[in-house]
């Protein structure tokens, strides 16, 4: 079997209903980010295009001038680490009305199949939850079956792990509770593993073991001031978006950016 | 005798809030100019209800409330429903060392101080809310140099959004200001020359009203104008006495007519017809963005090959054909025509080019649309995240209309073993 020359891309593609929070995952990362820069004195973000910004090469612009809702195809940050490389990808979870929008979308997730890619998922727990199963069923998964390859998909999402994103945690905390919190995100989070492993005939065992799940608060631009519960769900965020800068992360940088974040949160 | 209105020139700067007004003023159907979209996706009409409205100014406004460069500004009915009023606000007003240079271009009383005062408006009455960012770098003089006038550098650079209620919202605007027209008219005792009144306004549903009226004496004419209308114009455009003027078009003498063009600002006169022939084209512009993808913006949501739901709001480019400049050579296609507006021409000579422009262009964007990307005209306007929008199904409501699937009887197996699995590690925080 010939072995490329060169190592290959990572990738980390974001997956989800509209309105769950993909933009606002990476425009929140990146305010971390553009913050750890300064202190770290270090350049990290290497380039974005997100709507609102196009291509920039600020993380602080991503930050501010990112406009939520607006995602038509795609949106994308690029990261350098110590060890190489990191694109940060999500395509529009916009309901498959047209048919080139999907196109395009499956053109692009393509154009991902032969770099080192991981799967994360997101959800709006305030969504239907039947609805996301739709979503799933109709719009992402055969859009990556047909892009990458549904053996192919199976092999990613079992041994290069995945991530589950289970977002605006917040809103069910502050109406309903913890307690309301932890029984929506047990239900959402159980019902998508159901249908992964069905979908793509996994073994349940090795599901457990290949994956992470966050709740999660993405909504960095709120200025009220947070709740001390809610500035841990936003720290989970950032755990998530650390986590999948991991592979291109060395060890000390990974440790110092994630001893500042609890130094960001403070200013939170 | 005819009579012409100056809009308050301090309003130009902000060009497309200048051309609603002018539209706003002088047409029978609404026409809003919008150059060019730098993100089109940014342009959404509203058919939300007066929370959804408030929704939009808490969620999306106040949290770049921070930034330096923003412009916002509302145009509203007042409360007695009879004008309309301008609003602003800039975010870095209070303490800007613009301020004066903003302040003696745009009346002050249009600015509020507290951004919290636009959120108090009545949302019904809403009929524009837009929004500018890099205004800081506007005022800075922040103009790239390949940019030759400033009104170029605002529309290349200026992310705008122009919120638009409906169709029924203006018409009832326009209506009431019609209205109230005529029943001072009939205070006063008599009744227009629906002449004069069609230069004024240019307004069917007036004109329509006054179909049987009787001439007045320039005298009464000219009463009614100054004390009428003149002050109602300059509380609708929230504007100075001085920026409305009416002028008499009576024969001047060679150094009258010297004087009077040194003297007055330069007039925005629009003529506005329907162009029935051609109102189911599409216009739009083929451009690329900055990420190389193609894209149709569109100005008008009426596509004869495509279904769209109806009941669109129909946003027209004011713009002459004679005006195409330059500055959209960066487009592939450029498609400005739909109802324009013609200065000078006769209403017979402007359709005829309207309707060879329109085919033409439309044929021609087809052409390279097949040629080089193997797709259709449909196809691509229904790329566009706005036509959905415009659709009347903005994605948040989409998202809604999916329907509902339950997990299958395997799935929901795995599912309540995983739970088990699943509630012994979980941990939130």
């Amino acid at each position: 079997m010939r072995t490329s020359l060169f190592r290959k891309e990572n990738v980390v593609l974001l997956l989800g209903p509209t309105y769950a929070g993909k933009t606002s995952f990476i425009v929140t990362s990146c305010c971390f980010l553009s913050y750890a820069e300064k202190k770290l004195n270090r350049k990290i973000f290497v380039e974005g295009h997100l709507p609102g910004v196009y291509s920039t090469t600020d993380p602080q612009e991503v930050c501010t001038k990112t406009i939520l809702r607006a995602t038509i195809i795609s949106d994308e940050v690029k990261l350098r680490g110590g060890r190489g490389l990191l694109r940060i990808v999500s395509v529009s979870g916009h309901p498959p009305e047209s048919g080139v929008i999907r196109d395009d979308i499956e053109h692009f997730v393509a154009g991902l199949a032969d770099s080192n890619l991981r799967f994360t998922f997101f959800f709006d727990l305030e969504y239907d939850l039947e609805r996301h199963i739709t979503m799933f069923n109709d719009f992402f998964f055969p859009i990556i079956n047909k892009a990458i390859g549904r053996d192919h998909v199976r092999d990613i999402l079992l041994y290069n792990k995945f991530f589950v994103v289970l977002n605006k945690g917040d809103r069910i905390l502050l109406e309903g509770g913890i307690r309301e919190l932890e029984d929506r995100v047990e239900e959402y989070e159980s019902t998508f593993l159901a249908l992964l492993i069905k979908s793509y005939d996994l073994p349940e065992e090795e599901v457990l073991k290949s994956y992470r799940s966050y709740v999660t608060f993405c909504n960095v631009r709120e200025h009220a001031k947070l709740r001390d519960e809610v500035r841990e769900l936003l720290k989970n965020a950032i755990r998530a978006f650390l986590d999948m800068c991991k592979p291109v992360l060395g060890p000390d940088e990974h440790r110092s950016l994630d001893g500042l974040v609890g130094e960001w949160l403070r200013q939170k | 005798m005819s009579v012409r209105m100056h809009i308050p020139r301090s309003l130009k700067r902000f060009k497309y809030l200048y051309d609603m007004l002018s539209a706003f003023l002088g047409g029978g159907s609404l026409k809003i100019g919008i150059r060019k979209l730098r993100i089109p996706e940014s342009m959404h009409f509203l058919k939300e209800s007066g929370d959804e409205i408030n929704e939009f100014i808490r969620e999306r406004i106040y949290p770049l409330y921070e930034s330096e460069s923003l412009l916002v500004g509302v145009v509203q009915y007042t409360y007695d429903g009879e004008n309309a009023e301008m609003r602003m606000w800039y975010s870095s007003l209070a303490s800007n060392e613009h301020k004066s240079s903003l302040a003696s271009k745009i009346s002050p009383e249009v600015f509020v101080q507290d951004p919290g005062d636009l959120s108090v408006l009545d949302v019904e009455g809403l009929h524009v809310c837009y929004v500018f960012s890099e205004m800081k770098r506007i005022l800075e003089g922040g103009l790239r140099p390949r940019f030759k006038s400033f009104r170029d550098f605002v529309i290349e650079h200026l992310d705008y959004r122009i919120f638009l209620r409906d169709r029924d919202l203006y018409d009832r605007l326009l209506k009431g200001l019609s209205s109230s027209i005529t029943d001072l008219a009939e205070k006063l005792g008599a009744r227009f020359s629906s002449e004069m009144l069609k230069a004024v306004y240019g307004n069917k549903i007036v004109r329509e009203v006054l179909r049987s009226a009787v001439t007045l004496r320039d005298d009464e004419i000219r009463k009614f104008l100054e004390d009428v209308v003149h002050e109602m114009l300059v509380r609708a455009l929230s504007g100075r006495k001085d920026d409305i003027i009416f002028t008499c078009d009576v024969p001047l003498s060679g150094d009258d007519r010297k004087s009077r063009r040194e003297v007055r600002p330069v007039a925005a006169r629009y003529e506005f017809f329907s162009c029935k022939e051609t109102e189911h084209w599409v216009v739009g512009t083929l451009c690329r963005d900055p990420r190389n993808k193609l894209k149709v913006c569109l100005r008008i949501p009426l596509v004869t090959d495509v279904s769209i739901p109806s009941d669109p709001l129909i946003v027209l480019s004011v713009y002459p054909l004679d005006v195409r400049s330059s500055m959209f050579r960066n487009y592939e296609h450029m498609l400005i025509v739909i109802r324009p507006i013609f200065s000078g021409e006769s209403i017979e000579h402007a359709r005829s080019r309207c309707e060879h422009v329109v085919g033409s262009e439309i044929n021609r964007i087809n052409d390279t649309l097949r040629r080089r990307y193997d797709t259709t005209f449909a196809e691509a306007v229904l790329t566009h995240y706005e036509v959905i929008t415009i659709s009347g199904v903005p994605r948040r409501r989409a998202r809604e209309k999916v329907y509902k699937t339950p997990l299958s009887l395997e799935a929901m197996n795995i599912k309540q073993r995983l739970k088990e699995r699943l509630r012994a590690r979980r941990s939130i925080f």
